[in-house]
């Protein structure tokens, strides 16, 4: 009696620490982002990156939240969110050797679960691994300045590619 | 048989993985610490899940369900502990899963722990965590009244609702695999039922009416309460205790759970009740004709076979073995210990040793703390042997019992022979 108390006592309040932690850090880490973001913004301004970029247009960044993904949700504009990366896949549907329909019915969706375990039959390939990388777009969470081409529905080309910061993380990651 | 019960929750709560592992083998799961982690938490969710179904049919009263645990107190332990182990299991659920997101920034795990309308399925479960957490702090860590606590407690299943859209809804192993699904969905079936049958139909399960025949003051804060019989009563064992609830609006109409002390044989069913809170405080204020419904009896504390009995009481927990004493009919030797603080504490002893001389195989020993001391295992041993053959009844003091028990084991008391109310759960 006294056991379960304490116990259940013990494990609301390490709950609990690391839950005010979690929102601690995420909001000091967003107030961080965005202030990146709007230096990143500035910079591509006036620097005219991008080619295409004629400025003012700091509210062209688009959040990748989980609506966002949810909006490209058909083979013709297909999202993946898979272990908290983003990736456009459209252009793969055709030549997914699991056939497009496995994919498919995952557009817009956290596919984490699926892609781990090959819809239920096994594992993905180290090389199934490495290709994701190619249709990488940024992680959840994160704001993305350049919304035309990472919405831009186009089967021949890649979606744009992550801030070079982002690429090596995503190589470690995948080592799986 | 004490342990039927719980090595049923154990597999039962178990089960669920197995048939998980069976989906994809154990090598495949947990490849890396990210992997690792996230299906720590897959595991943690169908056992939480499992053992909250299981809690609710716990607390249902059900003959079966109390002979698992060889009583209905032993039950409610079980069901105590059961849903404190759901809800750590349920609580750490999303911690491991958030794992991952926090590898990538903890802005993305908090965001994963903010319910919002767009993802409705892990919504519901976030507002099922946060339901079961604020009810099981208001259990452990709020002293509220008896009856405000009992009804704050029925929204348990409001949080198992939600816990149930929650594992429907989402896509995950269970909405994958055929086997697991039924499992899971089975569970969450004995679950909602167990709840639905306690809440909802329960009042409707008949009663045994009495009425209050008189109030006795036994000295200045125990008495004991004589119910006549208005329709037919059960029988029950000695030992064992029932629900009731005395029709009167200034006393409290809820069920408490009491102790019968007087013999099966008796007409009358007889109540002895000391003052320990708000409640008992008022029942001296019993009116006479006041009308009582029973229910029950429950418990599992009375002799299992044939055989030497050792009966051990603490303070008020002599009541049980009033009613034991009222009625004996072995002959085989019974040694009664009845130890409470001060000699004016004995509030039965004339009436024990007056039983006493009529039935040679009863002894009856008083034993006084604040002139001996504790009672320990020896005070015991030192007037009756061969406790390894005998069995034990402790009612008492919760910690006294524990002691006790310990110490009689320690000397050679069979664990399975000894037997002790947790009255304290009811």
């Amino acid at each position: 009696m006294k056991t379960t108390k304490i116990l259940t006592g013990i494990g609301i309040l390490v709950a609990f620490s690391f839950l005010t932690a979690v929102f601690v850090t995420g909001i000091l880490m967003s107030q961080n982002n965005q202030k990146i973001t709007n230096d990143a913004l500035n910079g591509a301004t006036n620097s005219n990156f991008g080619g295409n970029n004629t400025g003012a247009n700091n509210s062209g960044g688009v959040t990748l939240n989980l609506a966002e993904v949810a909006k490209h949700n058909t083979s013709n504009n297909c999202w993946l969110l898979i272990s908290g990366k983003i990736y456009n896949v459209t252009s793969f549907l055709p030549s997914h050797p699991g056939e497009a329909q496995s994919i498919i019915q995952d557009c817009g969706k956290d596919a984490t679960l699926d892609f781990d375990t090959k819809g239920g039959q096994g594992n993905h390939s180290q090389t199934a691994q490495s290709m994701l990388t190619d249709y990488y777009i940024g992680d959840l969470g994160t704001i993305i300045t350049d919304s035309n081409n990472a919405t831009k529905v186009t089967p021949q080309t890649n979606p744009i590619a992550p801030p070079n910061t982002r690429r090596e993380d995503d190589e470690e990651d995948d080592d799986d | 048989m004490k342990k039927a019960g719980w090595i049923l929750i154990i597999v039962l709560a178990l089960i669920p993985v197995l048939i998980w592992l069976g989906i994809e083998p154990i090598n495949a799961r947990f490849t890396n610490f990210t992997q690792t982690m996230t299906n720590l938490g897959r595991i943690f969710a169908l056992v939480g899940v499992s053992l909250f179904s299981l809690t609710f049919l716990l607390n249902t009263r059900l003959k079966l369900v109390e002979n698992l645990f060889g009583g209905l107190d032993k039950t409610y332990k079980a069901h105590h502990i059961c849903g404190a182990t759901a809800f750590l299991f349920v609580l750490f659920h999303p911690i491991f899963l958030s794992i991952q997101y926090i590898l990538i920034s903890a802005n993305l795990a908090a965001q994963f722990f903010l319910p919002s309308l767009d993802k409705i399925d892990v919504s519901a479960g976030i507002v099922a965590l946060l339901l079961m957490t604020i009810l099981l702090v208001i259990t452990f860590f709020v002293k509220l009244k008896y009856p405000n606590w009992k009804f704050s407690h029925k929204f348990l299943g409001l949080a198992f609702i939600f816990a149930i859209l929650h594992v429907l809804l989402i896509s995950s192993d269970i909405s994958r695999s055929g086997a697991l699904k039924t499992y899971i969905v089975l569970m969450l079936i004995i679950g909602i039922t167990s709840f639905s049958y306690k809440t909802l139909f329960y009042g409707l399960k008949k009663k045994s009416v009495f009425v209050v025949e008189q109030v006795k003051k036994i000295n200045q804060n125990i008495v004991e309460i004589c119910l006549a019989p208005k329709n037919h009563f059960g029988v029950f064992k000695p030992g064992q205790f029932i629900f009731a609830s005395f029709k009167d609006k200034e006393i409290g109409e809820e069920y408490h759970p009491f102790t019968i002390s007087s013999s099966p044989s008796e007409e009358q069913l007889r109540l002895t009740i000391k003052e320990s809170g708000d409640y008992t405080e008022k029942l001296k204020n019993l009116k006479p004709q006041t009308k009582t419904l029973i229910e029950g009896p429950y418990g599992g504390f009375y002799s299992k076979k044939e055989g030497e009995q050792i009966w051990i009481a603490g303070g008020i927990g002599i009541t049980p073995f009033l009613s034991m004493a009222r009625s004996i009919k072995t002959n085989n030797k019974i040694d009664l210990f009845y130890t409470v603080k001060e000699k004016k504490d004995a509030v039965f002893i004339e009436e024990l040793q007056k039983i006493s001389k009529q039935k040679n195989n009863f002894t009856v020993h008083a034993y006084y703390s604040s002139l001996q001391g504790r009672m320990i295992a020896k005070n015991i041993t030192e007037h009756t042997k061969n406790i390894e053959n005998k069995e034990i009844f402790l009612c008492g003091p919760a910690q006294m019992m524990l002691d006790l028990k310990k110490q009689l084991i320690s000397l050679g008391a069979n664990r399975n022979n000894i037997y002790f109310e947790e009255f304290g759960l009811l």
